[in-house]
């Protein structure tokens, strides 16, 4: 009998300890234990033969194996085998992927021939697509697809981002900060919009999520993953699948004896890397030449004093300590922030069922400590999950989960104050007050050269306590009937809750004495989201001869209540008691409050004719109350076809491919993920005073739209699945392209308009890849060896834009200009391009375009347009955050109950804005600079490494305007996991009374390869679904790297 | 849905006056053109390293300085409040109780609007004139008028103003902009111009109303108490205001940014009478030059230039200069009132355009120093043009007027040269912001920006 292989291992081996299996990827086959039954067998004689398929191919890698005992083989590459059997003969049983086993009795025989037939049903994996399943040979569309199996079940997962890492093609997963408690950001496909989010839509066991959070669910109780990637299968999701659709699956209750699962996993995490920074001796002379230099450059004499009495400005002076620098401390500050932090989670779940009824229970429980001090979370988790069915024909069930979790942030410029506090400092001064220049002994008129002596410090804030808590619910109840065999119709009410308290309370005492007590001010925030959504299906499925029809009709209402309240009060008299009521003043008291309701229609028919060639055809139509009046409707076809050509007779004689399939699909789908009421011109309320009269005044501030509308993408997929050599070769290819229109935009206007932008359906942007999935079976046999490569390459670029596709540049991130420009991917970095420094005199004289104020040793710009004139015209892209492409490579092993995974992830030709850099040099502040800076020119003599400009306290140059300087590489190529993992036999778990029991070693982030001077450069400054951030890096919580210890416990 | 009401129309032309306040804050197109680059104040060392500003104070201005661009943007977002509130003005159906009223309310709007232009026209010359509410695809063929066009549209609508607005006000409206405040924008208008006769009949007007005086506190007596009255954080539309932009103290208020944008970027810092570090943010630190203008026996250089503060943690004082006139002991809410335009400041023009020194002497004569042409006049200001020079800084000190003055007599390049200052020709002028010209290519630069 059959199984499925995830039910084989999670349900079947507890429930017949007196069965054992042989797991070869796809095909299971299950025998009863004889040696438990008390059948062994001792004596031994050889037998020989060779397996083919019955087009006369060999077959390689046939396991082929002793019924009843652990001796087996397999077939070499002419599918030859041997083998010892018992004296009395006993029976072989024949194995391989994708063909039906067999059992032949040896009987007399010393060779042993045999001929294995393929198995049709073993390509029949089943996937979760939009508002049902459908069998993986019937996919007509793109979608990926992850079990949590072994290998992603070790993973210490807090989140299930971390589970897609590397694993599907098209998918990028970036970890955006490594704060605990923080979510990935899972980018399919591409950017596909500018200033609406781009952030995938998430479903739940079919409930959409409102927002994009990888926390809202337990991932210890997810059984699989789809992503649904191209436009024919999102489009069913309608005005919400423009950017692809994340479909979680939890786990169910299985038919059968109860079965108690725990596992627990201790983890060590450490920062995955360091910001190289100046130490103190290269801190002080860098100090030293800044002063010097700017001081030279005004006009000053070099060899005027060191005194403010000579040089007129305490910043063109410097500590005399360091003239003597080997007197300074030498302190790592990003020693004093991170630490080994450990890890523990614990899940626990009961689940078991008969024919009728099935219930699964889950509890699990997170504690994490931060690699930053001051940071930590807590997550705990229940769920359950029934189903019964009362009648033969009514199902009714339904589940409920709940998380609530907790987290500690530090100070979020903590980890940069550490990488930017100058190493002379100590941590703790003479005073015992926080390290800084006055007490420092020698650096006493420092204080008056640098103003970021006192909150730089990464301790400064180090009394905060700022924390969130969050609690959601999410759940349906369902009822379904079987009408007849094939129609179905089925009634759900989906509900999600999540509240969401945040306080953050910046503290009074700095630990730098009573002189530094800020006055204490609490921010305190609660958010409420209730979200409920009505789904009516009738589904269809009835096959008249060879023609197969599947039919489904769907109705959808979702309704998302929001409310936000805020409050701050300042002025606290001490830390111990920061409650509101402790605040003497009340700094703001506000609230807001949204409501969104979405009304769906759907439809979808899908057809194959023998199984051979297929199409499906879907239609969604969506009202939106996001959308002005003019477009509140919007309508989402979409068709796609398959032809699974190796089913021809043609093909039958080519033995080799015995897979091979076409997809073509076409679709349309939508992005609403803008804020509500973005459509209206609204009226604010300002503050005037007349004398001493507070009064009110109103003002517009924004432009009413009737016209907004969602953004519109048409995508185009062409598809392959080819499987070669009995399928131990399996490729899947993917080619896209997709057009999205209508996008939603701030397009800039001309700020006489009073405003800066308005929110508009304006251009074009369009999406264009490849997509490769290899896997193999390298190995089979005692020691299996199997690959997974993916390989991702996504290519952007906008069509059009804006009124006159004027170029639009967008500042968000507060210093390097982001420019789309039509014909170019969106958002590119865009500045001057830097060439190194002018070494010297003549370099510079040579040099037409330069600036009367450039000096030798000062940045050189390139001339673009080479008038001879170096301005702003000359600016240019010299950059772009989205990767040239992306791959993962995983390979696992297995010998005898070992198991070993090794994943590596990398990602190339990205680019950072390293702000760090840029602030080490640009702002003198007292930051310390980058290792790098070095190399630096000190003069023509030693002009450096001829890139790193002189340093200087007037930096009014070029240096501080946005050039090439500041992007750095981001390529990197990273062993993102390792799982060693060791399965305790079952004779022996027998005798201890468990059904399975498995312990294993895992490490993620353990190495990287990469160039940037950065922790990660998939960290970026901002939220996971902050687009326009990514690429941003101004020292972000890093990720960690984590070496984790695991068991589980199966009873 | 709203313009419904009189009150509603009360309340979008309130609105006018947070934007008078957008355009006389401290970074504001006012401060940035007429006190940062002048020779009064300088940037030691500033919040966010304080390049910007530093660009802006030692004409190393380029296009793309975010301090201009934001400055720029503000003031079209607040012709556009201005040009809303006229608009509906114009189109409403709604009945007003009191048909002057709406007038003044039109008048308050367009006063606002005019003032604005007057800054732009002086910071960036040929302005975009935009009189309507314009479409984002309008906006487009909006492009530079010529500086005349510009003064002849704001002196029409000051006139209207001056016709239409009331002399004075009473209980909760004393703060609007009365007639006088748009007679003395007219006459600096005229000033500016070179039209010296209507400016004297603008400011003779102001004169012969009797409605302003030297005598800020009112107690009937003129002298040093008055200069400091003005700069006191209660005082609000005093006998000496003419023109006054207003701020309230406390939260949900509209409060002045002046003093936290000026006091010194040193966590030291901590104001008179006041134990708690307050870290200012470095803007217009006074110039050595400015201490060193004040006579030495002019009470208003106590009243206008701090020279440190005390180090709370070691009892040394920081030789950081900042200028009280901003004072409030409300450090995080402030509400000082900021001055436009003063009495003194009528009465120096006047002085100005009929060359006749008994108004600056009155002036002077206020904080008991000796008059132009009177024994112990300071013999190096030897005209009364130069006089009027000196005193006009040093009276008006860090009240946004110093460098407006000296493009207006064409002395700026002479004495900012003379004060090692980099400056030509082309760079009085700021640039256009380079987003805009991003925006719209047909909008031409200042000559030196390209």
């Amino acid at each position: 009998q059959p199984f499925c292989q995830a039910h084989a291992l999670t349900w079947v081996k507890p429930n017949y300890p007196g069965l054992s299996f042989s797991n070869k990827g796809v095909a299971v086959h299950l025998e009863p234990d004889k040696r438990l039954l008390g059948e062994g067998n001792i004596a031994a004689k050889p037998v020989r033969g060779k397996v083919t398929s019955e087009a006369g191919e060999p077959l390689i890698g046939v396991t082929v194996v002793v019924k009843g005992t652990t001796a087996g083989t397999s077939t070499d590459a002419g599918g030859n085998y041997s083998i010892e059997v018992p004296d009395n003969g006993g029976t072989l049983v024949f194995s391989y992927i994708g063909f039906i086993a067999k059992e032949v009795v040896v009987g007399n025989a010393t060779t042993l021939n045999v001929t294995m037939a393929p198995d049709a049903k073993a390509l029949e994996e089943v996937v979760v697509v939009g508002y049902g399943t459908q069998k993986k040979s019937s996919v007509t569309g793109a979608v990926g697809s992850v079990k949590f199996d072994q290998e992603v079940s070790s993973r210490p997962m807090v989140e299930f981002g971390q589970a897609l890492s590397g694993k599907v093609a098209g998918v990028q997963v970036l970890s955006a900060s490594g704060k605990p408690g923080a979510s990935s950001t899972v980018q399919i496909r591409g950017i596909a919009s500018i200033s609406a989010n781009s952030s995938p839509l998430i479903v739940v066991d079919g409930n959409p999520l409102p927002s994009y959070d990888l926390n809202l669910i337990n991932s210890a109780d997810i059984e699989s993953i789809e992503i649904l990637k191209d436009a024919s299968s999102a489009a069913i999701y309608g005005s919400r699948g423009g950017n692809g659709v994340i479909l979680i699956t939890t786990k169910s209750g299985k038919s059968g004896k109860a079965k108690l699962d725990l596992s627990y996993t201790a983890t060590l995490q450490a920062p995955i890397d360091r910001v190289e920074m100046m130490n103190a001796r290269e801190y002080a002379q860098a100090s030293i030449d800044a002063a010097q230099n700017a001081w030279i450059n005004k006009g000053g004499d070099p060899n005027a004093p060191n005194t403010l009495a000579a040089r007129g400005a305490y910043k063109y002076t410097w500590p005399e300590a360091f003239n003597n620098p080997e007197s300074l401390v030498n302190t790592d500050f990003q020693d004093v922030v991170f630490r080994l932090a450990p890890m523990h989670k614990v899940d626990l779940s009961v689940s078991g069922g008969n024919e009728k009824s099935n219930y699964l229970i889950s509890g699990g429980y997170i504690s994490q400590e931060g690699i930053v001090i001051n940071s930590d979370y807590n997550k705990y988790a229940l769920s359950l999950k029934a189903s019964t069915k009362i009648m033969d024909w009514v199902e009714i069930g339904g589940k409920l989960s709940a998380v609530y979790d907790q987290t500690n942030n530090p100070f979020d410029r903590i980890v940069e104050w550490a990488v930017q506090y100058p190493a002379i400092y100590p941590v703790y001064g003479s005073n015992g007050y926080l390290g800084d220049a006055t007490n420092t002994p020698g650096l006493g008129n420092y204080d008056n050269i640098l103003f970021r002596a006192r909150n730089g410090h990464p301790l400064y804030q180090i009394n905060d306590d700022r924390k969130t808590q969050g609690f959601n619910s999410l759940g349906n109840v369902y009822t379904q009937f079987d009408f007849i065999p094939g129609l179905r119709f089925k009634s759900a009410l989906n509900f999600f809750f999540n509240r969401l308290d945040n306080a953050n309370y910046a503290a009074v005492d700095h630990n730098m004495g009573p002189s530094y007590y800020t006055e204490g001010v609490l921010n305190a925030n609660q958010e409420r989201t209730i979200n409920y959504n009505l789904q009516n299906l009738l589904t269809y499925d009835k096959a008249i001869g060879q023609h197969n029809f599947s039919g489904l009709l769907g109705y959808e209402y979702l309704k998302n209540d929001f409310y936000n309240a805020s409050q701050a009060r300042n002025k606290f008299d001490n830390d111990q008691i920061h409650y509101l009521s402790a605040g003497q003043v009340v700094a703001a008291a506000a609230d807001n409050a949204t409501e969104t309701v979405l009304i769906s229609s759907f439809a979808r028919v899908s057809y194959n004719f023998k199984s051979k060639y297929l199409t499906s055809i879907s239609f969604r139509r969506d009202g939106s109350s996001r959308f002005g009046p003019n477009k509140k409707w919007g309508y989402f076809p979409s068709v796609s076809v398959g032809w699974i050509v190796s089913d021809e007779p043609f093909m039958r004689n080519i033995a080799k491919i015995n897979n091979l399939k076409l997809r073509a699909s076409y679709g349309f789908t939508g992005n609403d993920r803008i804020g509500d009421y973005r459509w209206i011109g609204s009226m604010q309320q300002g503050r005037v005073a007349f004398g001493t009269t507070n009064t009110i005044s109103y003002y517009p501030s924004s432009i009413t739209n009737p016209d907004l509308g969602w953004e519109r993408t048409q995508q185009l997929n062409f598809g392959l699945d080819y499987g070669m050599f009995n399928n131990r070769v399996i490729l899947e290819g993917d080619y896209y392209i997709s057009k999205s229109d209508g996008l939603l935009l701030d397009v800039p206007i001309p700020v006489v308009s009073g405003f800066g932008s308005v929110f508009q359906n304006i251009g074009k942007l369009e999406n264009k890849g490849v997509e490769l999935a290899l896997t193999t079976q390298n190995l089979t046999g005692p020691f299996e060896w199997s690959t997974q490569i993916n390989f991702s390459r996504n290519r952007n670029k906008l069509l059009a834009l804006g009124p006159n596709d004027a170029p639009m540049n967008l500042n968000a991130n507060n210093s390097l200009p982001v420019r789309n420009e039509v014909g170019q991917p969106i958002f590119n970095f865009y500045g001057y391009k830097y060439l190194g420094v002018y070494k010297n005199q003549a370099e510079l004289d040579a040099d037409p375009a330069r600036l009367p104020t450039f000096k030798p040793g000062d940045g050189r710009y390139e001339d673009l347009n080479k008038d001879g004139k170096l301005n702003s015209e000359d600016r240019t892209i010299i950059g772009n955050p989205a990767p040239d492409f992306t791959y993962g490579i995983t390979n696992n092993f297995k010998f005898k109950n070992f198991d070993l995974s090794i994943l590596f992830q990398g990602v190339q030709g990205s680019e950072v804005f390293d702000n760090n850099l840029r602030r080490s040099l640009f702002y003198h502040e007292g930051r310390n600079y980058a290792k790098s800076v070095v190399n630096r020119w000190r003069s023509e003599a030693e002009p450096g490494d001829g890139y790193h400009p002189k340093v200087t306290v007037d930096l009014h140059g070029f240096e501080h305007i946005p050039s090439s300087f500041w992007v750095v590489e981001g390529s990197y190529l990273r062993l993102k996991s390792l799982t060693l993992g060791y399965n305790i036999s079952p004779q022996l778990l027998s005798k201890i009374k468990l059904a399975s029991l498995r312990v294993y070693l895992n490490g993620q982030n353990l190495f990287t390869a990469k160039n940037a001077n950065l922790f990660d450069p998939e960290n970026f400054s901002g939220g996971a679904d902050q687009t326009l951030q990514r690429g941003v890096s101004h020292s972000p919580y890093p990720t960690a790297k984590t070496y984790s210890f695991g068991i589980n416990i199966g009873l | 849905n709203f313009y419904k009401t009189e009150s509603q129309f009360i309340q979008a032309v309130n609105d006018v006056y947070r934007q008078m306040r957008v355009i006389y804050n401290a970074q504001g197109i006012a401060d940035l053109f007429g006190e940062l680059r002048s020779d009064n104040t300088f940037i030691k060392i500033a919040a966010g390293g304080g390049t910007n500003s530093i660009d802006i104070s030692e004409f190393k201005l380029r296009t793309d300085n975010p301090l201009v661009a934001t400055a720029w943007a503000n003031c079209y977002n607040a012709i556009f409040i201005c040009n809303n509130a006229i608009e509906q003005l114009d189109k409403t159906t709604v009945v007003f109780q009191q048909p002057e009223l709406k007038e003044r309310l039109k008048a308050e709007a367009i006063f606002v609007r005019s003032l604005i232009y007057f800054n732009m026209v002086r910071a960036w010359g040929e302005v975009p004139l935009v009189l309507s509410v314009v479409t984002a695809e309008q906006s487009y063929s909006y492009l530079r008028e010529s500086k005349d066009a510009v003064y002849k549209q704001i002196i029409g609508d000051l006139i209207y103003c001056k016709n239409t607005l009331p002399e004075k006000y009473t209980g909760t409206n004393i703060g609007r902009t009365t007639k006088f405040g748009a007679t003395a924008v007219l006459a600096k208008i005229y000033l500016t111009i070179g039209d010296k006769a209507n400016a004297e009949k603008e400011l003779r007007e102001i004169v012969n109303s009797n409605l302003y005086s030297l005598d800020a506190n009112g107690n009937g007596t003129i002298n040093t108490d008055d200069y400091n009255f003005n700069f006191q954080p209660n005082t609000k539309n005093s006998k000496e205001s003419v023109l006054e932009v207003q701020y309230l103290a406390g939260v949900n208020a509209a409060n002045s940014n002046h003093q936290e944008l000026y006091a010194p970027w040193h966590f030291a810092f901590h104001l008179p009478g006041s134990t708690e570090n307050l870290l200012g943010q470095g803007f217009n630190t006074p110039t050595e030059d400015i201490t060193n203008e004040f006579e030495s026996k002019d009470p208003r250089k106590v009243a206008s230039v701090n020279p440190g503060f005390v180090n709370l943690t070691n009892n040394q004082s920081v030789d950081y200069p900042w200028t009280p006139k901003f004072f409030d002991p409300t450090w995080r809410n402030p509400g000082q009132n900021f001055e436009i335009i003063r009495y003194a400041d009528i009465l120096l023009m006047l002085s100005e355009v009929t060359e006749d020194p008994t108004y600056l002497n009155m002036v002077r004569a206020r904080v008991v120093l000796p008059g132009f042409g009177q024994p112990g006049y300071p013999a190096q200001y030897n005209t009364l043009a130069k006089a009027l020079e000196h005193e006009r800084r040093v009276e008006l000190a860090f009240e946004f007027h110093r460098f407006f003055d000296l493009v207006r007599t064409g002395r700026a390049i002479e004495v900012m040269k003379a004060k090692g200052y980099n400056i030509n020709q082309d760079n009085i002028l700021f640039p256009i912001p380079l987003s805009t010209i991003d925006v719209n290519p047909k909008i031409t630069q200042n000559p030196g920006y390209n």
